[in-house]
């Protein structure tokens, strides 16, 4: 009977990683098989998607550079320091992932928008945000940074804190130790928070249209372009797709192989639960 | 010269309260799991916080919250060995002993190398930590706790989870550290053997309080609670004792059984003997020990030339014979036999 349930158990693991992995890969596969080569290369030449494309890469990558130089050191102090209303400014900062996108983009619009709670003073600075490249920027930034701080935190939270005394007691200063150890030694974790903040910034949709629109070359990223494409010329739409998927793909796996993400991974939290003694 | 603590602190179960001087030398704290040991090192490293106390070294006041003293760790001069050793997996040995070396570049790879070449590990120099085995990582532990030239070495134990084989090693890797420390060396752990090995003086920790100081031997001769007692190895029973009419205590077992001290005693005590003070013989002597003690064999372990000796008196006591008289004796566990001691054997200290 046991060995019964056992085995019974066994398959039911496997069946629902296979129906996991099939029903989440068949829509990526789908695209491929749907748009021939011909219109893969042929959604490369259209200008448009060569704008998307550049759009989407290049307030990606400012958006990343945002996250990973402010969002990481935010994360280290969650991580390290205890102080009255921290779980309340963690759970102020994992708010924005369970914002519906629409939320976000009509938030984003009410801070920085022109009749917005910032609106008045960036307009006497004659700054008006939204519908520029800096507003596709900031949907990024908005919906993407929790993913890293979170993931980051976590990662230092993992480092054990004895090493930190060793430092302490060693003469070192916080930012020698920062810099030297805690950052490479949280590298795993950070890059793999990178990876999720970099996805959710390419796949941005909902905030970005609502906040920056979707200006051809200006703040049409290759979702909205996608959307804009599909309600005329579905190959198309399915070219732009796949181009997507594929610079997606690519730069996961580069985050990936950068951070250290790929192999063995120590679960978060092993380096911690290292067993001492209690006094 | 020296290192004057003084803590009075809240613990989660208990208050920690001690007041000990430690001028040169090596000092081990020994105590229990949960005695407040290691915490009396972070304290003084000041890797913990302290609600109130001193320390002072060489004059210099670490931590004085009378005066609103509380130097941060990097400016106390104290070489720390931690008890999971927390070198940084992911540098070398080199650089994990360049970390607490001061000056340039040049002259930190240059003094970590010769504090790596100190404890023979120089060869793995350029080996991540995370590589090593656990006696070189001890070795790179102790060659970086000396990096920053330490005035106080505390050492967390530095023994612990060692077999025989690497212990001898171990204990002479310290000893090199120890003497490159101009200061004194406090080390805390919970085996008395550690400490008799690794210090010249031993301060008993129980529950946050430093309960008696002084050396090994100082300790075993005349212990001054029972739970030193049987910290230092001795044979600990409870009973009540009365003067006997020749000058020496009788003490009365609860079993009924009765042993005798040359200590002076009254009331509740408990009477501490060391397993090698006694002897075993088939029959009751006729000779000059007061104490013969009708007893069953519960058991016999044997260590080359010593063999230990579970007895029931009914109350449990241990002897430690040479192996040769435990054959010779034939002991058979459940057999009976007779535990022979002299009065002086019989150390009285005050119950509770």
């Amino acid at each position: 009977m046991s060995r019964y349930r056992e085995a019974a158990f066994a398959t039911a693991l496997v069946v629902a990683l296979s129906a996991t992995l099939l029903f989440l890969l068949l829509p990526v596969v789908a695209i491929f098989t749907q748009a021939g080569p011909g219109e893969l290369i042929g959604s490369l030449a259209r200008p448009e998607a060569r704008d998307a494309l550049e759009v989407s890469l290049r307030s990606a990558a400012i958006a990343m550079a945002i996250i990973l130089t402010v969002g990481t050191p935010a994360a280290y102090l969650l991580a390290t320091r205890n102080f009255p209303g921290r779980e309340l400014v963690i759970t102020a900062i994992e708010l924005p992932i369970v914002l519906p996108p629409a939320v976000a983009g009509i938030g984003l619009l009410a801070a920085f928008g022109p009749r917005g709670a910032l609106g008045e003073p960036l307009s006497s600075l004659g700054l008006s945000i939204p519908l520029t490249s800096t507003a596709v920027v900031l949907a990024m930034v908005f919906v993407s940074a929790p993913l890293h701080v979170r993931q980051a935190q976590a990662a230092f939270a993992a480092v054990d804190p004895r090493l930190r005394q060793a430092s302490h007691t060693l003469g070192a200063t916080e930012f020698r130790w920062f810099t030297r150890a805690a950052l490479p030694l949280a590298t795993p974790g950070l890059g793999a928070g990178a990876t999720l903040a970099l996805g959710r910034s390419l796949g941005e949709f909902g905030a970005t249209l609502m906040f920056a629109g979707s200006l051809q070359g200006v703040t049409q990223t290759l979702p909205l372009a996608i959307f804009e494409t599909f309600t005329t010329d579905f190959t198309a739409a399915l070219g732009l797709g796949a181009l997507l998927v594929a610079v997606s793909g690519a730069l996961l796996l580069t985050v990936k192989l950068l951070g250290g993400g790929i192999g063995p991974q120590r679960a978060p939290g092993y380096a911690a639960a290292g067993v001492r003694a209690a006094d | 010269m020296g290192l004057s603590v003084r803590l009075d602190t809240p613990l989660p179960a208990f208050a920690l309260r001690i007041d000990e001087r430690v001028d040169h030398g090596v000092v081990a704290v020994v105590g229990p799991s949960g005695a407040g040991k290691s915490s009396v090192l972070e304290m003084i490293a000041g890797l913990r916080r302290a609600a109130s106390g001193a320390v002072v070294n060489d004059g210099e006041a670490w931590l004085d919250t009378d005066r609103g003293i509380n130097r941060p760790p990097q400016t106390r001069r104290v070489g720390y060995l931690f008890q999971d050793l927390a070198l940084f997996p992911h540098l070398s040995a080199l650089e994990n002993v360049a970390w607490g070396v001061p000056g340039s570049r040049r002259q930190r790879r240059a003094r970590a190398m010769e504090l790596l070449e100190r404890f023979g590990t120089g060869a793995l120099s350029a080996r991540r930590a995370d590589r090593l085995s656990g006696g070189e990582r001890r070795r790179v532990a102790l060659a970086r706790a000396l990096g920053r030239d330490p005035q106080v070495l505390l050492l967390d134990e530095p023994l612990g989870g060692l077999d025989a084989a690497s212990r001898r090693t171990a204990i002479d890797e310290l000893g090199t550290a120890v003497d490159a420390v101009s200061g004194p060396t406090l080390l805390v752990t919970h085996d008395f053997a550690d400490a008799v090995d690794l210090a010249d003086e031993v301060a008993v920790m129980e529950q946050g309080r430093i309960v008696q100081r002084g050396t090994p031997y100082e300790l075993g001769a005349s212990p001054a609670s029972r739970f030193v007692a049987s910290l230092v190895g001795a044979n600990t029973v409870t009973g009540h004792a009365a003067r006997r009419p020749d000058g020496l205590t009788a003490v009365r077992l609860s079993s009924g059984t009765e042993l005798v001290s040359a200590d002076p005693g009254a009331g509740e005590v408990v009477a501490s003997i060391f397993p090698a003070d006694i002897a075993l013989a088939r029959e009751g002597p006729g000779g000059s020990a007061l104490n013969a003690v009708a007893a069953t064999v519960t058991g016999v372990a044997t260590l080359g030339p010593r063999t230990r000796v579970g007895l029931r008196v009914p109350e449990a006591l241990i002897a430690e014979i040479t192996t040769v008289s435990a054959r010779r004796l034939d002991l058979r566990v459940g057999g009976p036999v007779t535990a022979v001691w002299k009065a002086t054997a019989t150390v009285l200290v005050a119950a509770g």
